[in-house]
């Protein structure tokens, strides 16, 4: 009988491949809106292929690769996994495209990101129960943050189906709210709190300050997500208001943590953990504004961008800037070692550092900053400075794909 | 007969080639110990895969001592 062999690294490699190209379409559709060629329809596909195509591809490549290696285990099923990432890609792109021409299969579309995600979320599970290895931080984060997956995508799929009109989706606009802060928040942020509990030590080389606070950091980000969604669901603002302060102290408890990590004396930073330095000073700021729109929100929505600020910062600086660092550790790892780690002692192979230029790293870091924060300053402030940021950011999102798919092409080292 | 391969301060991505590099080089009947600040989860998961059985035994100034050796039969 036939039968297809998959290797996790690989496709663990593909899935940053494409969530690599997903990030340079939606920069390059958001500088095309900021420039006015943009219309509601490109915004909902530039909001989608951000956080599902380069978001939600990127955390689904990096829990097959981090997920068995906490738990010492082989991923479940690698030929589901595989069905899986096809599976979501198209419905990535029949989403995006159905976006872009009038909603016309918005509903099977989502029918089809939901069905991958859910498949996705069963690996995940299904993987972790193989494993006899204790109940680690990290997974705690990542199991919940699927739980709220799990919820924001049903209510993604109701949105898509209930709603044949741009105008319908206004009225439901406590759905929105919580379908985009289980998404975001829940989410994506305990992804990336408990991929940096992770990541950021051993990388930093540097011992975690406080496990125990992490513990209760745990704790405590959950009560204030799962208020904040039964808030906004059930359009209560004081439960909202209070759920958010809630958040807001789990962010900052979580951000002293790594502080204090980060703090202790080690070796230099490599260009991972500048990447994750920065996302953390942007998601203190973006939590600080949030908070603030959802207490003072009467008095603070006429400030124009204020919202897009927020939503901006936390998707461009602490999401996407996290991610970038996590790339640029995970992907030449992963290459080396499917690529070079045979060949040891029988011909020349480069090491990690050198499958790509430190410097070019470096310059495409520095880009990534001057376009987040010039972004957000333009996006308050309304004037020319938002659509320079726009641009410096994209460049430097095209420079980290030319430096991504060089590590990844066999030509490229 | 155990090597010593001490990555203490070195930069995070010198050390897995480092790492695979001497265990190309072993003897036989060598096994090669590992001296590193973090507990590396990667590292194992990458030597199971490669053949290797190894383990972590955390050090009173906190770092770690990895033990690994190449499963025979």
């Amino acid at each position: 009988m036939f039968s297809v062999q998959v290797k996790p690294q690989r496709l663990v490699v593909r899935y940053f491949a494409v969530s690599t190209a997903y990030l340079v379409i939606a920069v390059t559709l958001g500088l095309l809106m900021q420039l006015g060629i943009a219309t509601y329809s490109s915004f909902q596909a530039h909001v989608h292929i951000a956080l599902i195509g380069f978001v939600s591809l990127s955390i689904m490549g990096a829990m097959y690769q981090i997920v068995p290696t906490l738990q010492g285990v082989e991923l479940y099923n690698p030929r589901l996994a595989e069905a899986q990432f096809w599976l979501m890609n198209i419905g990535v792109l029949g989403l995006s495209a159905s976006f872009l021409s009038g909603r016309a299969f918005v509903a099977p579309m989502a029918l089809l990101v939901a069905l991958a995600s859910y498949l996705f979320v069963y690996i995940i599970f299904a993987t972790y129960r193989r494993a006899k290895a204790p109940f680690n931080l990290t997974m705690k984060f990542f199991l919940s943050a699927l739980v709220y997956f799990s919820i924001a995508i049903a209510i993604g799929f109701i949105l898509a189906a209930s709603s044949t009109s741009q105008s319908s989706l206004f009225y439901k606009g406590n759905y929105l709210v919580g379908h985009a802060h289980l998404a975001l928040l829940a989410f994506v942020g305990l992804t990336i709190m408990g991929a940096m509990y992770q990541m950021l030590p051993m990388l930093s080389l540097r011992e975690l300050h406080s496990a125990r606070l992490g513990e209760a950091q745990f704790w405590l980000s959950n009560l204030g997500i799962v208020g904040f969604s039964l808030g906004a669901l059930s359009a209560r603002k004081s439960i909202l208001m209070l759920s958010s302060v809630v958040v807001v102290v789990g962010a900052y408890v979580f951000l002293y943590n790594m502080y204090k990590t980060l703090a202790k004396k080690g070796g230099k930073f490599d260009i991972s953990v500048k990447f994750f330095a920065s996302a953390l000073v942007y998601f203190a700021i973006a939590c600080t504004l949030g908070v603030a729109i959802a207490i003072f929100h009467k008095n603070l929505l006429w400030i124009d961008g204020l919202l897009s600020a927020h939503a901006h910062l936390t998707a461009m600086g602490f999401v996407t800037l996290t991610i970038m660092g996590a790339m640029y550790h995970l992907v030449p790892m992963l290459v080396w070692m499917t690529r070079y780690a045979e060949k040891l002692g029988r011909e020349p192979v480069p090491t990690i550092a050198e499958m790509f230029n430190q410097r070019w790293a470096n310059i495409q870091f520095a880009g990534a900053n001057l376009g987040v924060a010039g972004y957000f300053v333009g996006l308050l402030t309304s004037d020319g400075l938002g659509l320079i940021s726009a641009f410096v950011f994209l460049i430097s999102t095209y420079g980290f794909a030319y430096i991504m798919y060089r590590v990844m092409s066999p030509w490229g080292n | 007969m155990a090597r010593i391969l001490d990555l203490r301060g070195l930069p995070h991505p010198t050390r897995l080639p480092l790492v695979f590099n001497t265990l190309a080089s072993l003897g036989k009947d060598e096994e090669l110990v590992v001296l590193v600040e973090i507990e590396p989860l990667p590292l194992y998961a990458m030597l199971k895969q490669k053949g290797y059985e190894c383990k972590g035994f955390k050090q009173a100034d906190n770092s770690w001592r990895v033990e690994i050796r190449k499963v025979t039969g």
